[in-house]
């Protein structure tokens, strides 16, 4: 396979930097959970990878209440993160996938393949993390929310930032084995004791639940969320109140 | 008997634990070329056109068949018992289902096959295809044959198993219990995808390695298929990655044969992960209405049911499943009057075939089910109710058999055992034959050995 | 690009730095046990262990492990000498197809083999919880990891 792709394999944060901003068309990897498959089957046919395993983008640096993740820390070195972020992560895959799947990757990863995807984008949200990115002219720092909506593909992320909230939390459907996904989550975070709502597996992104942080009783679902193999949106809708409302309790707060 | 009870190690356990196990894509022949297929995008569409050239003119493909490149196109795999084929290997004017191949290429390389396939020039022309089973007896649903969508079998339509008179015990019943059970598709997944590599030889055999789970079946399908004496083919099997009935029909095997005459090198066809859950065969979907004619105290009378077997676009083993199936349908149970229809209805789903269990496995969850409702619709402890029932020593099967032997009552009561559960003295005291003294219901009285006298079995 | 490969120097290699793992060991270098159940990381057929930790190798460019040891079964034991794990599998019919048989011994090595106290069978089956297996129903899988320790 993989007839003449050029694959850069920078061993430094400011070789990747440079790599990206002079190439072309080029596709990022991260842990190659995803890319792989993909190019294997020939869904991804890129000219250029950069694979950014060897680069030092890798390390958890706290400073105070400030968590500093390099974009390519795999999901098995996040289980000592602040909730809602850890349980998140337990909740992906396996140890063997954890183990080389990245941060960054997940956060950047498109939906598709008939399966959600992105399932750290929702703690993310719910503790306020900031995106570092540079587009290979300069680097740019955006809140999680402003950063998955932008369309923006020549991006390369460096890090994300979180700060330790004061309680966080973590609510998903329950996955009977490793190898489902989990069709819906609701993370929860208090930071300067204000509170944030977020799900995944209502829509393509992590959304942030606004209307759930006022203090009304928790009904109904913002968005039309998608039927899968897993889950109709149906069952979506039904469930949202649900695990909002535990999500809710596990940080003790109790809404009718 | 040595064997019985003793502990043997597997004579394949070392094999499989030290990585020497063979399996089918372990072979590597030298010049191996490998196999990629066109697959239908559409349930049910007729072929306007099909063109290869521009696939055969790619850099490293070194072979492409079509339906006209099989020598017998059709190869029923019932034939034997009279059951006339219906399947191309590869589909010629037509699709019926979303998957089914169309023409196979092989290739110096995965991706040279790849991209060949998608060179293929292929028109389509969509029809609206018949994918609900609950329709089978509805006239105006698109035909998946010109004769419609039931498979015929040799007196009736339908299966059908008849005892006694299903009518009166329908009259005489205190209550009738209904339920309709529908399991639905699955695919055997086996962990090795199914393979086969088949090696031209010098003195004109043609050695294909293959997954299939039964060697000489597979041998006399290929024979059919390339139209050679049997002589022709070696067959090797080895360690199979599990089959459970997915590697009964195996595909890989003749296509991969003809490229390999075709192109005089060795060819390997092995299914990703994705040809095997989406286009390989599965264990059916099912649609049965149970309806027992039962009296207040828990005995049943008489059993009606209705089975759509969703065979999917073609016949393969579906009638055998289904004869299976109607066979099974009064279980472990004496029922004195029946009446089973069951249909092998084709729609444009994938090809079902062999599962384990095949065709008994939905009879059992299915009547089971039915009894936990009719305990639950009489108010009666479902035990009692499965062992007032239970065939004893003597009864007369729903196929007409008398069984000497049954072992229904002593199974139920060990698996209340094993399963903590305290069954009251009167059942424990019951076995599998009938005591002396056990009164006899009239309504049985056809069916167990204190008086049979031939009547009301048929068939 | 290179690998070591139960001991053995490969350098260089032919293959090329997106080129998944497992396609290097099985097309490169004829090391057929670990098996391409899916080649989308889903089944853990494939997983080898990289410098000691089980991965799947369907998912690994040789980019990234270039310079790593990487073990197999075939470089766990012999017939003549089984690995505790290959042994105890063996003894409790653990394996029956085989085909998930590589990926769960070598994830099982690497539990039991890492420092620390003796592993509870919900740890076994959260360290095994990517291999599938279609055959077994898992149980003489976990009962033959735990007992694997014993006979070290």
């Amino acid at each position: 396979m993989s007839a003449q792709i050029e694959v850069s394999m920078p061993t430094s944060c400011a070789e990747a930097k440079r790599i990206f901003a002079d190439a072309g068309e080029i596709t990022v990897v991260g842990g190659a959970t995803i890319v792989m498959p993909d190019l294997c089957f020939g869904r991804l046919a890129p000219k250029h990878v950069m694979l950014l395993t060897r680069a030092g983008m890798d390390r958890i640096d706290r400073d105070g209440v400030r968590l500093h993740i390099g974009a390519a820390t795999p999901l098995g070195r996040l289980t000592a993160t602040p909730e809602p972020l850890a349980s998140a992560v337990a909740n992906i895959a396996d140890p063997e996938i954890r183990a080389q799947a990245t941060i960054g990757g997940n956060v950047c990863t498109r939906a598709g393949g008939g399966v959600p995807r992105g399932d750290l984008q929702g703690p993310l949200i719910a503790l306020g993390a900031t995106v570092h990115w540079t587009d290979g002219s300069g680097e740019h720092v955006d809140g999680i929310e402003e950063f998955l909506r932008d369309a923006n593909d020549r991006r390369l992320v460096l890090a994300l930032e979180v700060e330790v909230p004061e309680r966080g939390a973590f609510v998903a459907l329950r996955r009977p084995h490793a190898h489902g996904y989990t069709p819906l989550a609701v993370s929860a975070a208090v930071l300067g004791g204000e509170l944030r709502l977020a799900a995944t597996g209502l829509a393509p992104h992590g959304v942030r639940l606004r209307s759930a942080e006022d203090p009304t009783p928790v009904s109904g679902c913002p968005l039309e969320p998608s039927s899968d193999a897993i889950a109709s949106a149906w069952y979506r809708r039904e469930m949202l109140p649900v695990l909002v409302t535990r999500c809710l309790a596990k940080i003790g707060i109790e809404r009718p | 008997m040595k064997a019985v009870g003793a502990s043997a190690p597997r004579y394949d356990g070392v094999s499989a634990v030290t990585g020497r196990s063979v399996y089918v894509d372990d072979v590597r022949p030298a010049g191996m070329l490998h196999v990629k297929a066109l697959r239908s995008i559409h349930d049910s569409a007729s072929i306007l056109r099909l063109n290869v050239e521009p696939a055969a003119r790619l850099t490293g493909v070194h072979g492409i068949v079509t339906a006209s490149d099989v020598p017998r196109l059709i190869v029923g795999p019932l034939e034997s018992q009279g059951i006339a084929g219906d399947e191309p290997l590869l589909a010629d004017h037509e699709v019926r289902y979303c998957g089914q191949p169309i023409a196979a290429v092989a290739a110096e390389t995965e991706e040279a096959a790849r991209a060949a396939v998608e060179a293929i020039e292929i028109d389509y022309q969509p029809h609206e295809p018949f994918l609900d089973v609950r329709l089978a007896l509805d006239p105006d649903q698109p035909h998946i044959t010109p004769e419609g969508n039931r498979f015929h079998y040799e007196r009736y339509v339908e299966r059908r198993l008849r005892r006694g008179d299903v009518d009166r015990a329908f009259e005489q019943a205190d209550v009738i219990v209904e339920g309709v059970y529908r399991p639905t598709m699955i695919e055997q997944c086996p962990l090795e995808t199914q393979a086969a590599v088949a090696i031209p030889g010098s003195d004109g055999r043609l050695t294909i390695h293959s997954t299939t789970q039964a060697l000489y079946y597979s041998m006399s399908i290929v024979a059919e298929h390339l139209q050679v004496p049997l002589g022709r083919l070696k067959f090797v099997g080895g360690m199979v990655g599990g089959g459970f009935g997915g590697k009964v029909d195996t595909p890989c095997e003749s296509v991969a044969a003809l490229l390999a005459l075709k192109t005089g090198r060795p060819a390997k066809w092995a299914f990703s992960r994705e040809e095997e859950m989406l286009c390989s065969s599965v264990r059916a979907a099912w649609h049965m209405e149970i309806a027992d004619a039962v009296t207040s105290d828990g005995w049943i009378l008489g059993r009606r049911t209705l089975t759509l077997h969703d065979a999917g676009a073609y016949t393969r083993f579906s009638p055998y499943g289904v004869n299976k199936h109607t066979f099974h349908l009064a279980g472990a149970y004496t029922i004195p009057n029946l009446a089973f229809n069951s249909y092998v209805v084709w729609t444009n789903h994938v090809p079902s075939s062999a599962m384990r269990g095949f065709g008994v496995t939905s009879a059992s969850f299915a009547i089971e089910t039915h009894m936990q409702r009719t305990a639950d619709v009489l108010g009666i402890d479902p035990w009692e109710l499965r062992l007032r029932n239970a065939t004893r020593a003597g009864d007369i099967t729903a196929t007409g058999v008398r069984v000497p032997d049954p072992s229904a009552v002593s199974t139920l009561l060990a698996a209340a055992d094993v399963a903590g559960i305290a069954l009251p003295d009167r059942y424990r005291s019951l076995h599998d034959a009938r005591a002396p003294d056990e009164e006899v219901p009239d309504h049985l009285r056809a069916v167990v050995s204190a008086g049979y006298s031939g009547e009301g079995v048929g068939v | 690009m290179n690998l070591t490969v139960n001991g053995v120097a490969h350098d260089p290699l032919r293959s090329k730095a997106m080129t998944p793992l497992l396609d290097v060991l099985r097309e490169e270098l004829g090391i057929m046990s670990p098996k391409p159940g899916c080649r989308a990381g889903g089944c853990g057929a494939c997983t080898v262990l990289v410098d000691g930790e089980p991965r799947r190798s369907c998912l690994l460019p040789l980019g990234v492990v270039s310079g790593t040891e990487i073990t197999t079964i075939e470089g766990l034991g012999s017939p003549e000498r089984l690995a505790p794990v290959q042994r105890a599998f063996l003894e409790g019919y653990a394996s029956q197809c085989g085909y998930c048989t590589s990926g769960m011994l070598l994830a099982a090595h690497a539990l039991i083999t890492r420092p620390g106290a003796a592993v509870s069978r919900d740890e076994i089956a959260e360290a095994l919880s990517g291999h599938i297996c279609r055959c077994t129903g898992y149980v003489t899988i976990i009962e033959a990891v735990s007992a694997a320790q014993a006979l070290r």
